[in-house]
């Protein structure tokens, strides 16, 4: 195994992307001064459609994926990998989860912080918030399994959306079951938070908070928008940082500015042709993979080789769906919102490749002028990594676009080798370049 | 008795009687686990199915809220099996994992704890399928299978 080399940052960086690691900081200082002050805290995942109910009853959140994120990029995640193996947890199992079970399972040792914890580590939780989602199954059992280091109820939120794989199913005749199925589900969300801590929920705030997700959940997708133009103003590895606010903070006045300054640090980039390199050779498309959070340099050394990623599949939500004025209710707004974005290709993969994912894929690589497309397998992540190679498969007979799949892992550098994955690179960048060429770009 | 995933292999049955132990009892997704229960008489028969579905399959795939403290949790979620072990004057559990199958995975330490807090050893064995090394494991089922006699 060969270690990543240091420099995360892209060879033109926005400036915005520098400051959201100082901003997640914040966000840990903010868990652990609300825990000093007997506030509570809630564990939660991310994209679970509960952000705007926690915001609007002021109980302060800890990412724990972003947090097993952040341990991985300052390379300091192995102690707690290496104390969940101890403690019997499969090396194979999710390393975001892993990683958590490894702190808990310290912090309940220690009887305090473990030492020198990346951002003072994470606050201990009041609640632990799962999901019934079919993403992943540790969105629950991640948290089931933490109750042997955490005395803390958990809850477990029921998302549910219909198989968006499925072809024999019309839409429109089951859309009213799952948004009151997922209405439900929050208005019992809602009554287990009272219950646990004490808090009542203001639900004219809630709406005003679901009014401002939704701007800025517009904002973003408008700023990424920006993100067409040649050369790329911003690569993937910044949106692997400004994607932190609309996965962590939604609901928040902060999270509202984020992406207006980011629309104008883009549209400032854009009018004036700055790009992410110098000589912006070939556009590649970052699939719907999960990074290697340890190695984030491998994009640096893409941009090496004169290849940039404009936009990625991952953590990016794409156009909000339209919900009419008429909708009120803010648990409604909620659950349109989580329907509507699960389903958002159900309609166009039945008419077209079956599959939702190739089609948000095909559609980026229209848009974004790419030339090609960057697969990661994360060894630990069965969600996005099982049914990968069907994906390519798939995209394939649609596309004639190359491929790339690499190896590695979200989390454990064990899984991964720097000097294969610079090979690679180095040859499926030569098949590119052949590509272009012979298909006269 | 043996916990675990979903088995279609008989090898590694045959390995435990092969080191003299006997499989008296199990909790396996093909073997008793979707079968040890009634489902609840409900005027609408798809209601008392789909409950029972449900709630009466103890897989680690279905979450079940805890009722209290983690002593209770685990209780709740395997209770069952310490009843098996009980009534089938079980002498020790092995936890057959197959890889991958994530959701006994996360569940093999608490199910560790809560079936040795009852008096019973455990083994925790991962293992692919189809079994890529017989011999591996049978070293390890047969210093088990010593310990307990």
């Amino acid at each position: 195994m060969n270690e990543p080399t240091k420099k995360t940052t892209a060879t033109h960086s926005l400036a915005l992307a520098k400051k959201v690691r100082g901003m997640i900081k914040d966000l840990a200082r903010k868990t652990h001064e609300a825990k000093a002050a007997g506030e509570p805290v809630a564990y939660l995942f991310i994209a679970g459609a509960y952000d705007d109910i926690l915001r609007a009853m002021d109980i302060a959140t800890v990412g724990t994926e972003n947090y097993a994120g952040v341990c991985a990029a300052k390379m300091d995640a192995e102690r707690f990998l290496s104390k969940a193996e101890e403690e019997g947890y499969a090396r194979h199992l999710c390393t975001y989860a892993t990683v958590g079970l490894g702190f808990d399972a310290i912090r309940k040792e220690l009887g305090e912080m473990p030492e020198n914890a990346p951002d003072g580590g994470m606050a201990f939780p009041t609640i632990m918030l799962g999901t019934g989602m079919n993403i992943c199954d540790p969105r629950y059992k991640w948290y089931q399994a933490a109750q042997r280091y955490n005395d803390a109820p958990m809850h477990v939120l029921g998302l549910l959306n219909p198989p968006v794989y499925g072809t024999h199913t019309d839409l429109e005749d089951y859309r009213s079951y799952y948004i009151e199925y997922v209405m439900e589900e929050l208005r019992e969300l809602v009554k287990r938070l009272e219950k646990v801590t004490g808090k009542r929920m203001d639900w004219d705030r809630l709406s005003q908070v679901v009014d401002l997700t939704e701007r800025t959940l517009t904002k973003w997708y408008e700023a990424y928008q920006l993100r067409k133009a040649v050369p790329a103003p911003m690569p993937t590895e910044d949106a692997l940082s400004t994607m932190v606010p609309a996965n962590f903070m939604l609901g928040t006045q902060e999270a509202y500015d984020f992406y207006s300054n980011l629309y104008d640090e883009l549209k400032q980039r854009v009018d004036n042709g700055i790009g992410t390199i110098e000589d912006e050779k070939y556009r590649l498309l970052w699939a719907l993979s999960l990074p290697p959070w340890y190695a984030l340099t491998i994009f640096n050394y893409f941009e090496s080789q004169g290849a940039v990623f404009p936009i990625e599949a991952v953590y990016n939500q794409g156009r909000d769906p339209e919900i009419p004025d008429t909708v009120t209710d803010p648990l409604e707004r909620i659950a349109r919102r989580f329907y509507g974005s699960m389903t958002r290709y159900y309609e166009k993969a039945r008419a077209n490749t079956g599959h939702t994912t190739v089609e948000w894929l095909l559609d980026l690589i229209d848009d974004y002028k790419c030339d090609a497309v960057v697969f990661h397998q994360a060894m630990t992540c069965r969600t996005v990594h099982t049914g990968q190679l069907n994906q390519i498969n798939t995209f394939k007979k649609y596309s004639d676009k190359p491929v790339l799949l690499l190896e590695g892992d979200i989390v454990d550098v064990r899984n991964y080798d720097e000097s294969t994955t610079r090979q690679k690179v180095d040859a499926f960048l030569q098949v590119v370049d052949s590509h272009k060429r012979s298909s006269g770009g | 008795m043996i916990h675990g995933t979903g088995n279609d292999e008989t090898t590694f049955m045959e390995i435990v009687e092969k080191v003299g132990a006997e499989v008296v009892a199990d909790d396996l997704c093909f073997g008793s686990r979707p079968y040890w229960y009634d489902v609840q008489v409900s005027d609408d028969p798809l209601v008392g199915l789909g409950t029972s579905y449900l709630n009466g399959v103890r897989c680690p795939r279905t979450y079940r809220q805890s009722p209290g403290t983690h002593e209770e949790d685990l209780e709740n979620r395997f209770g069952h099996m310490y009843e098996f072990a009980r009534d089938y004057n079980v002498k020790g559990a092995i936890l057959y994992i197959i890889r991958y199958c994530d959701t006994h995975a996360f569940d093999a330490p608490d199910l560790k704890e809560y079936l040795e807090s009852k008096g019973l050893p455990v083994l925790v064995l991962e293992e692919d399928y189809p079994i890529s090394s017989t011999a591996r494991l049978m070293t390890r089922v047969q210093a088990f299978s010593e310990m307990l006699s």
